[in-house]
């Protein structure tokens, strides 16, 4: 026989787990308002008597919903977090390139290298500049970061396909994958008026 | 832009208020005081009703308060944080709700002239 949860006990511990995540100075008030919402939220249902798997899943979409809102609290963390990851693979795609730039391109005397290397000297130029966008709030951040992101896919593929397969799949997945991430990551941060 | 916004002033601060952020403003006018009870109303989830009510606390727009813990003991559940909206909330609101008005009427006049695909 299936044992029917009967009390709002779990929602409870989720919502405390997640408090964890909130800085110290609200996390008690956040807390105190979330339990209370919680709990006020199964009592009325248990009144009329709507304690049904429809309700309860509601019900557990807005305690997880509360992870948004508690990463709201962390927005300058949030900001520095995603600008240190963009410099990351900003200088992971500029030291491929420079190298590329350097051994195919002036070594080997290949044109093709120069220029992908090229371009993806000014991808990964483009990836600080979106980083300090952010930080420093640009108007035309938003523009600079759909622009970064769309280039560094294009360039990525563009380069590990045939005939030229300069760049490995390792590379694909770091600019391609992470230009696509910034894409999403933005669009839903700035969803939620958290970059910009 | 992924919503539009309607754009006002308070004093000298520039208010930038976001579609979700107007709704709310509209619910609590409604007397929807609960973040739970916004949600139902607006139809918007946990994670844009809650750090939309906190950026309007901060405008000065909306003012929240811990409701009467005797009356809480009454129902016997913990006190819940309601929120209400301030004067300044109710200002930026209606003409919110004036711009809004006008883009429906703008939308309306649009989607009048369009013909449809079938018939």
């Amino acid at each position: 026989m299936a044992v029917r949860m009967q009390t709002p006990a779990i929602y409870l511990w989720i919502v405390r787990a997640i408090s964890l995540l909130a800085p110290k100075e609200p996390r008690l008030e956040w807390r105190r308002e979330w339990e209370a919402e919680v709990f006020s939220r199964w009592l009325l249902m248990k009144k009329w008597e709507r304690l049904t798997v429809h309700n309860k899943l509601d019900l557990l979409k807005r305690v997880l919903g509360s992870v948004f809102d508690v990463l709201c609290f962390q927005r300058r963390r949030t900001r520095l977090g995603l600008v240190a990851l963009n410099i990351l693979v900003a200088l992971l795609i500029g030291f491929g390139a420079l190298q590329q730039f350097i051994i195919d391109g002036i070594g080997d005397r290949q044109l093709q290298p120069i220029l992908l290397s090229s371009a993806a000297i000014i991808v990964s130029i483009l990836f600080i500049t979106s980083g300090i966008a952010v930080l420093r709030r640009w108007p035309s951040g938003r523009r600079l970061i759909t622009l970064t992101g769309t280039l560094s896919i294009v360039l990525h593929v563009y380069g590990v396909l045939p005939p030229h397969r300069t760049m490995g799949f390792l590379v694909l997945i770091i600019g391609a994958g992470y230009g696509l991430v910034m894409l999403v990551v933005f669009a839903w941060y700035e969803r939620r008026n958290l970059v910009f | 832009m992924l919503y539009p916004r309607a754009m006002a002033k308070t004093g000298t601060r520039k208010i930038n208020l976001s579609f979700a952020g107007a709704a709310i403003l509209q619910a609590l006018a409604h007397d929807y005081r609960y973040g739970f009870d916004i949600m139902d109303v607006t139809g918007l989830p946990s994670g844009t009703v809650y750090p939309a009510l906190r950026r309007l606390e901060q405008a000065g727009l909306v003012r929240s308060k811990w409701e009467d813990q005797d009356t809480a003991r009454k129902d016997q559940r913990p006190a819940r944080k309601y929120y209400e909206l301030t004067s300044g909330g109710r200002e930026i609101l209606s003409e919110a709700v004036n711009r809004y008005r006008v883009l429906e009427r703008t939308i309306k006049k649009v989607t009048k002239s369009v013909k449809p695909l079938r018939s």
